[in-house]
Parts: structure tokens; C-alpha cells; sequence
């Protein structure tokens, strides 16, 4: 009786929709943590090396004993700025949403998840998320901020993505060398501060290339890549290991095509010493100084409504400086992996 | 002429070692044109020399940043700016401009209407 195409309609799929992953992992934060601070721009010390000076201390008698010169500082400053955005949230949307013929609608089955208040705020912080992300990366990325000593760019056959071997089948003689490269870091790091990095940052994508170097394996023919912290053992590093995987996508409009999915960390790999907890006396790598809110927070979402626009606006601020605050603490291998790699 | 770049990282090819500060080509290191250009973009090499004095510890853009308060502090010479503006460390100070007796010639319209 009736053509059964026009007896159907394609429903939406309410458990299945393509996208990226809205979330990511930021790294930024990582190596250069948060400290709290409760005035917009202000000063932090930085103490001189006297209490490591040898003095002279042998004293003959009727003379004075030689005294000991005290400590001098200098000071650093920091100055944030605010960082802020909004999105609204109109009536219309909601309006649409949950009308007769909307997404919401049971007939299209259901709410497709869609949250306007919710994906509205999740939006702002990731977006504020994601420019600090940009900023950190430049910054940790760039070798002007390192001394002359702590920045190494590696190029041709000393990539670890090259397993190149001078003498064929004789593993230790490939000019690359990613644990050769990462001790080298490690001491450079700790002969200026004394203290060994706790933090090393590889991209992810770099991690097949390590684990299958030839040095590697040879290295530890009899290892079990199922033990823990396998991979600190491998390297040879023995704090916080963190893959880098964060990007953003360069086109800077959302429909053109082909996307251009950027890497913040590149083919970089960072390794330095990074304290979460401020104190005094730190020799840290750099640090994120957060102004604190009148609500005790340092990303405070706020919300009001706007009636000559029918709209409620969402807005979360961040007010800080990114700094190096000791840039010996650091250590920089550029371009540890090949154009090619990925 | 080809620009004269200089090592702002230590660099290692594996048959090339090259240090911070020294005079780098594309041949030196024997590398593509696009390693190269990437080696440029990075900061890897710039056409701005590595400043000189620079501490152990301490990295050249704070230590330019340093002459930077100084010169707001107006303890800079003419020698110093210019120093920091061709470092390129901080683009809002501006481009060193090329000095007028470094220009090439321009023709001289004027002995041409005479003659």
C-alpha cells in the first residue's frame, strides 16, 4: 500500500558521533607548576652562591678570626597579565534543543549529550588550557633560554630514529645514543644544581623509536619490558617520565581542510628539575605564577545573564606569568627524532 | 651572498660537532634544505651572533633581558642597543636599521637631467 522508503527515517546514532577527543592532557603545567600568588606583579629573591665559597679560616694566635661574608641577593620579578574568555549561551539554543523537532527531541533519540552550559565551560578552560600549553611550549622550547651548556640539537645520524650502525650488526655503533644523550642532560643538570632532574618529557610518538634503538636492546637483551617503571630503567632516568602528546590544530578555522594537527612539543625531548610545591631556596626550572581570585581560586568560572541578548554568558579567567626561573635547571634536546619519524 | 648564521645550541651530527656561538653553514653540517630551514625556524641557528659574556648559568635572553632593564634605566650606549636589537631575542625593540653609508647608491637623477 505505501512505499516502505517513506514510511522511515534515518535516526541519529546517540551512541556513536566522530570527533576529536575534546580533552587532552596538558603537559605545560607539568614542568612549569603552578605557584600561587596573591598580588598581581612582585619580586622573589635570588640568593648568591656564598654559602658554597671556601673561606679562610685558620686563625693564629692574638690575631682575629677571619669573617665569614654574608649572603647577598639579587631579585627577579614577575608580572601577570589575565587571560580570559567567554562563550554565550543563548535561548534560542536551548529553545531549539528541546523543541519538537530538536536534537533533544525522543524522536531523534534523545539529548545526543548535547549540554549547552556544560560543553560551554569545558570549552573556555580548555581554550585557556590550550594557549598556555602554546605559551610554555615556545618557551621551554626555544634554546636562547638555556646557558650555552644545556641544549643540544641533534641532527643526521645521532636522531634516535636513526639506527644507522657503522660496523653492520654491531648494535653499539650507531651514532645515535638516546640514554648517551639523556645522561649527558642529567649531569650537566646536576653539576650546576646539585640535584638530578625529576622530570623527563619525550613525545609519545618518540617512545617506539627508544624502546626498539638497538643500544637499547642490546642493552637489556635479558630485561622484561613488564617490570615496573621498565622504561625509567631503560633510559636510565630515574624520576617522573611523561609522554608528550598535546596539539592544536594550525589551520585556525574549524572547516578547512586538510586539518593541520600541530604538536606543541614537536620532536623536542625536555629534561630538568621542576618542584610543584613552592619553597624557599628552589633551584626549579620555571614557574607559573597564578594570581589568586577574590574566591580563593586561580581559574574561577563565572556566569551571568545578559537580557538585551536572551543570552547567559560563561566565563573563566586565569591571570598569570610564565618565568624561568632557573634556566640551568633545564636541559633541552632539539630535535631528538627526524622530520621524518612522524 | 649566502647570510652568516650562528650556533644558538650545541649541534651533533654524529661526524660534526658544533658549539654554541660558532659560525654554522648548511655544508658544515652536510644536512638537507629542509633540515636546515627547520634548523632556522627552530632557533637552532640565527643570523643574530650569540651574545658575548653571557654566564655559565645563566642564558642569553636573560642576560639580554638584563641589558634590556638596563637600557630603560638608560645605562645602555648606542653600541649596546644595537646589540640587542640585531640579537632578535626581542622583536619589539625593532630591526637594526642598515646605516645610510651601507646602502647601496642610489642613481643620481639630477647630474642625469644636466647632462
Amino acid at each position: 500500500m505505501y512505499d516502505p522508503s517513506l514510511l522511515y527515517i534515518d535516526p541519529v546514532l546517540t551512541n556513536l558521533s566522530v570527533g576529536l577527543p575534546k580533552d587532552q592532557n596538558y603537559y605545560g603545567i607539568k614542568i612549569m607548576p603552578e605557584t600561587p600568588v596573591r598580588t598581581q606583579s612582585g619580586l622573589y629573591r635570588v640568593f648568591d652562591r656564598s654559602d658554597w665559597l671556601l673561606t679562610e679560616d685558620r686563625r693564629e694566635p692574638g690575631t682575629v678570626a677571619h669573617e665569614v661574608v654574608g649572603a647577598k641577593w639579587s631579585t627577579d620579578n614577575f608580572q601577570t597579565h589575565e587571560h580570559s574568555l567567554q562563550v554565550p549561551v543563548f535561548d534560542e539554543e536551548r529553545q531549539q534543543l528541546t523543541s519538537q523537532g530538536g536534537l533533544a527531541d525522543p524522536v531523534f533519540g534523545g539529548a545526543l549529550q548535547l549540554d549547552p552550559e556544560a560543553d560551554a565551560t569545558a570549552k573556555v578552560v580548555r581554550s585557556l588550557f590550550l594557549n598556555q600549553e602554546n605559551k610554555v611550549s615556545t618557551l621551554v622550547r626555544n634554546t636562547a633560554n638555556y646557558p650555552a651548556g644545556n641544549t643540544v640539537t641533534l641532527s643526521g645520524g645521532t636522531q634516535w630514529d636513526n639506527y644507522t650502525m657503522s660496523t653492520p650488526g654491531v648494535p653499539l655503533t650507531t651514532s645515535s645514543d638516546p640514554v648517551g644523550d639523556i645522561l649527558k642532560g642529567m649531569r650537566t643538570v646536576y653539576s650546576a644544581t646539585l640535584r638530578w632532574p625529576n622530570l623527563l618529557a619525550i613525545p609519545t610518538l618518540g617512545l617506539s623509536y627508544i624502546e626498539n634503538h638497538p643500544r637499547i636492546v642490546t642493552r637489556f637483551q635479558n630485561f622484561s619490558l613488564t617490570i615496573p617503571n621498565a622504561f625509567q630503567i631503560l633510559t636510565g632516568f630515574q624520576g617522573q617520565i611523561v609522554l608528550l602528546d598535546s596539539m592544536y590544530n594550525a589551520t585556525n578555522n574549524i572547516d578547512a581542510t586538510p586539518l593541520a594537527y600541530t604538536q606543541f612539543w614537536g620532536k623536542d625531548v625536555w629534561l630538568g628539575i621542576t618542584d610543584d610545591v613552592p619553597g624557599l631556596n628552589q633551584l626549579t626550572f620555571g614557574k607559573t605564577f597564578a594570581q589568586i581570585y577574590p574566591d580563593g581560586t586561580v581559574r574561577p568560572t563565572e556566569r551571568w545573564r545578559e537580557e538585551p541578548r536572551k543570552a547567559d554568558l560563561i566565563r573563566t579567567s586565569y591571570k598569570y606569568d610564565l618565568k624561568i626561573v632557573a634556566p640551568s635547571a633545564g636541559y633541552l634536546i632539539k630535535t631528538a627524532f627526524s622530520a621524518t619519524a612522524w | 651572498m649566502a647570510n652568516t648564521y650562528y650556533a644558538w645550541s650545541n649541534i651533533n651530527t654524529g661526524e660534526v660537532t658544533i658549539n654554541v656561538g660558532k659560525e654554522v653553514s648548511q655544508a658544515d653540517l652536510d644536512i638537507s634544505d629542509s633540515e636546515w630551514d627547520d634548523m632556522i625556524a627552530q632557533g637552532v641557528v640565527r643570523e643574530s651572533k650569540y651574545p658575548e659574556g653571557v654566564g655559565a648559568t645563566e642564558s642569553p635572553s636573560g642576560f639580554l633581558r638584563e641589558k634590556l632593564l638596563k637600557a630603560y634605566e638608560g645605562e645602555l650606549d648606542d653600541a649596546d642597543l644595537k646589540e640587542l636589537r640585531t640579537s632578535g631575542v626581542f622583536p619589539e625593540l625593532g630591526v637594526e636599521e642598515v646605516p645610510a653609508e651601507a646602502a647601496p647608491a642610489a642613481p643620481k637623477a639630477s647630474t642625469a637631467a644636466k647632462s
